[in-house]
């Protein structure tokens, strides 16, 4: 009864062969499924992974980068004040320098203007001295040579009587 | 006795010997011995020396003193 309710489908269709073509299908279906479809799942979730971890890696790079950039920037930053700091402290070493050398300058002038004026007074007396010693000793020879010339027995007795005189007093 | 060495710049009369040898004589209260000497350097005035003081009275001597004081 079953094989006349088959063998009677309308249109011609042969249940059999149907279930025979779903058979095939299903066995088809399974076969692909772990011949075709899991590797290829596995593949693509693999290649998934692989690229997730490569994005990752690139998000970690990219990060690296602008800490590096971060970094470097707040070197030269750091530099450039340090650059400054520099120059403003050699700048002021210099005028420092410029400054002390000029009141050296200032205080060696002054010594040598001021040993100047000593030596010059110092020659100044120097010269009176002589001077008045030249003019000392010209006037003596002047007086011995008239005296020389013109003194008489009578001055001379005269001058003698004089020390006598105070020699006498002394002895007394 | 003491020794006088009594030098003039020229020769003086007795009568100023007498005067000096007088007056020694009282200063040393003894007899003395005088040698009279002459030299023109002195100038004028009298030296006397017993051998060991000198009276200087030449104008050589007063001329130096003065020099000296003017010098000073």
């Amino acid at each position: 009864m079953m094989n006349d309710l088959l063998l009677e489908l309308p249109l011609g269709i042969d249940l059999i062969k149907i279930l025979l073509h779903l058979l095939n299908f299903l066995i088809l279906f399974v076969a692909l499924t772990f011949l075709l479809y899991k590797p290829i799942i596995k593949f693509i979730h693999k290649r998934q992974d692989d690229i997730k971890k490569q994005l990752d890696d690139n998000a970690n790079l990219k990060k690296e980068a602008e800490n590096l950039k971060e970094e470097y920037q707040s070197l030269l930053k750091n530099a450039d004040a340090e650059i400054e700091e520099k120059q403003k402290t050699a700048e002021k070493n210099a005028n420092a320098l410029a400054n002390e050398t000029l009141n050296d300058a200032k205080l060696k002038s002054e010594e040598i203007i001021k040993n100047a004026i000593e030596y010059a007074e110092l020659e100044k007396q120097r010269i009176a001295t002589e001077m008045k010693e030249n003019i000392s000793d010209i006037a003596i020879n002047i007086a011995k040579e008239i005296l020389d010339k013109d003194i008489k027995k009578e001055d001379n007795e005269r001058i003698i009587d004089e020390c006598l005189k105070e020699w006498s007093e002394n002895n007394d | 006795m003491i020794k006088l060495t009594i030098t003039t710049s020229m020769e003086i009369s007795d009568e100023e010997k007498a005067k000096i040898e007088k007056v020694f004589a009282k200063k040393y209260n003894e007899e003395i011995y005088p040698v009279y000497l002459i030299d023109d350097a002195i100038i004028g005035g009298i030296i006397v020396f017993d051998g060991e003081k000198v009276y200087d009275g030449s104008i050589r001597n007063q001329l130096t003193r003065l020099n000296n004081s003017l010098s000073e």
